[in-house]
């Protein structure tokens, strides 16, 4: 894959973020955990993808900006959220802090273009 | 119970409950009006609302214009003063609404919507006495929720089929029916029914199917009860002619799958079997939410006076959740939410919510029957009255039917 491809395969999955995490949200709200838990587990394996594509595309000086350590905080209160079973918490996380911090990203990519 | 009340970001407040928040730390009302659109069933003839808390969800149900009466159970004074002090204006205080703390002697409509939300099931934590029923509720009400849809379908597609009824026998089944389900103790035991199945009469659940069969075991029946299709692989390619039990909202084309003969069931608590069974005479059936309670409400109405539990585990040691073999195997990759129950040998084994919700209900069932039953499952969850027996005490169990019956 050349970078152009990847630049073009990482915004175009960062622009299907927020709507997974209103998904997530709302399957939570809605009592359908084990929906949840797998667009959580898609959301962390995302997340993955995406530092590592975004690691590749800085080292050629293509400035894609990912607050990694941003999203690790995310994480790390989403996995306090799971480990108590206390899913208000990880529907808020998604819906209110997620949800605009990757609607943003979205935004100042399409500025950028 | 603790309560500690927050400002959510909204300017509104919040509650937690024993550390669990009960509407959202950001839109609390918002939450509690999304989550009350997706639950209420407008078809309810009444609702009853667990937890009062802040009064979001009661506030919520009302501005829906939803005529029925409305109870709200809270569990404490705590709670009750808590809301009164944050509702001075008594916009609840109305005919329509009454807020109960006594369950005892509340005679409810048949037609009740109970509305539990999830976060009250956690925060009143395991050992609260209303836990264990709410939660077998809240498992089964999400489960057929998420399937209802789908029932309603089957049903549909059911009722064309050439199909049996299920007729009562006036007589007791001499022989001792044998219960199969797929845990994973049923991988020790089914040499045991190898060895004895032309004496006893094996009736096995879907997910099991091909575990018997694959062990050259033919069974007298096979029992399927999920609305999915996920249950198509538990009968694709094993030619198995035997007859199929199946409930009316059972997957309808895996019950065209079927080779041998079929009779249709109806359970109890399904509107639409309800209906269908009351206007044709027809016995209705009890679920308990799973198939293997589904097959012993089965044999219960077959007349089997003896019933021998095979894979009913209930729980399991290890990472396996179902026998080798079995389409419904998981793996377990993290104990987290798992529990720990007592095992028919005495160790400690992990069940989860939902198997516990099927051990209550074998409980409540083994406790009002004289049926005889048995369990195989050495490492599966010990059920009150119901004695583990090996594979000695197993043949002697077929014998002493065999002299009684000569």
């Amino acid at each position: 894959m050349d970078y152009n491809e990847m630049l073009f395969e990482y915004t175009e999955y960062v622009k299907r973020v927020p709507q997974g995490c209103v998904f997530i949200a709302d399957s939570l709200r809605e009592d359908k955990i084990n929906d949840a838990l797998k667009g959580i587990h898609d959301f962390s394996e995302g997340v993955l993808w995406l530092s590592h594509i975004s690691q590749l595309l800085q080292k050629e000086n293509i400035n894609v900006k990912l607050n990694i350590q941003k999203i690790q905080q995310y994480l790390i209160e989403i996995n306090e959220g799971l480990i108590k079973q206390d899913y208000v918490v990880v529907a808020d996380m998604f819906e209110y802090e997620i949800e605009p911090f990757f609607s943003e990203m979205v935004s100042l990519n399409t500025k950028v273009q | 119970m603790d309560w500690q009340l927050e400002n959510a970001k909204d300017g509104n407040l919040t509650v937690k409950m024993n550390r669990y928040y009960l509407y959202s730390k950001y839109y609390p009302y918002k939450d509690a009006c999304k989550w009350i659109c997706s639950e209420v069933d407008r078809t309810a003839s009444v609702y009853c609302l667990i937890g009062l808390g802040l009064g979001y969800h009661l506030k919520a149900l009302l501005e829906l214009e939803v005529k029925q009466p409305i109870y709200v159970y809270y569990f404490g004074t705590e709670e009750y003063n808590l809301f009164l002090e944050n509702n001075k204006d008594r916009w609840w205080d109305i005919p329509q609404v009454k807020l109960i703390h006594e369950l005892k002697g509340l005679n409810l409509d048949r037609n009740v919507q109970l509305l539990i939300p999830n976060t009250i099931v956690k925060a009143i934590g395991i050992d609260h006495p209303l836990h264990s029923i709410l939660e077998v509720i809240k498992i089964n009400s999400v489960s057929y929720k998420k399937t209802s849809a789908k029932m309603e379908q089957n049903f549909i597609e059911n009722s064309k089929k050439q199909n049996e009824f299920l007729r009562r026998p006036h007589y007791t089944q001499t022989r001792i029916a044998c219960l199969v389900a797929a845990g994973p103790s049923i991988n020790e035991t089914v040499s045991w029914l190898k060895g004895q199945q032309k004496k006893v009469d094996i009736y096995v659940v879907g997910a099991a199917l091909k575990v018997l069969l694959h062990h050259g075991i033919v069974p007298k029946a096979v029992v399927l009860s999920d609305a999915t299709e996920g249950t198509i692989h538990q009968f694709s390619d094993t030619n198995y002619c035997g007859d199929l039990y199946y409930l009316c909202t059972a997957n309808y084309k895996t019950v065209e799958m079927h080779q041998g003969p079929r009779t249709i069931l109806f359970q109890k608590g399904y509107q639409l079997a309800e209906q269908y069974a009351k206007k044709n005479n027809l016995p209705l059936i009890e679920t308990g939410g799973s198939v293997g309670t589904t097959t012993f409400s089965l044999l219960k109405s077959l007349n089997y006076s003896t019933i021998v539990l095979f894979g009913q585990d209930l729980g399991f040691t290890g990472t396996a959740t179902h026998a080798d073999g079995s389409p419904s195997k998981n793996v377990i990759t993290s104990t987290q939410f798992l529990r720990e129950a007592e095992a028919n040998d005495g160790s400690v084994v992990y069940t989860t919510a939902m198997f516990q919700s099927f051990w209550y209900w074998y409980k409540e069932k083994v406790e009002s029957t004289n049926v005889k039953v048995y369990n195989t499952a050495l490492k599966g969850l010990k059920i009150p009255k119901v004695p583990n027996i090996d594979l000695e005490e197993f043949r002697k169990i077929i014998y002493e039917g065999e002299d009684i019956n000569g």
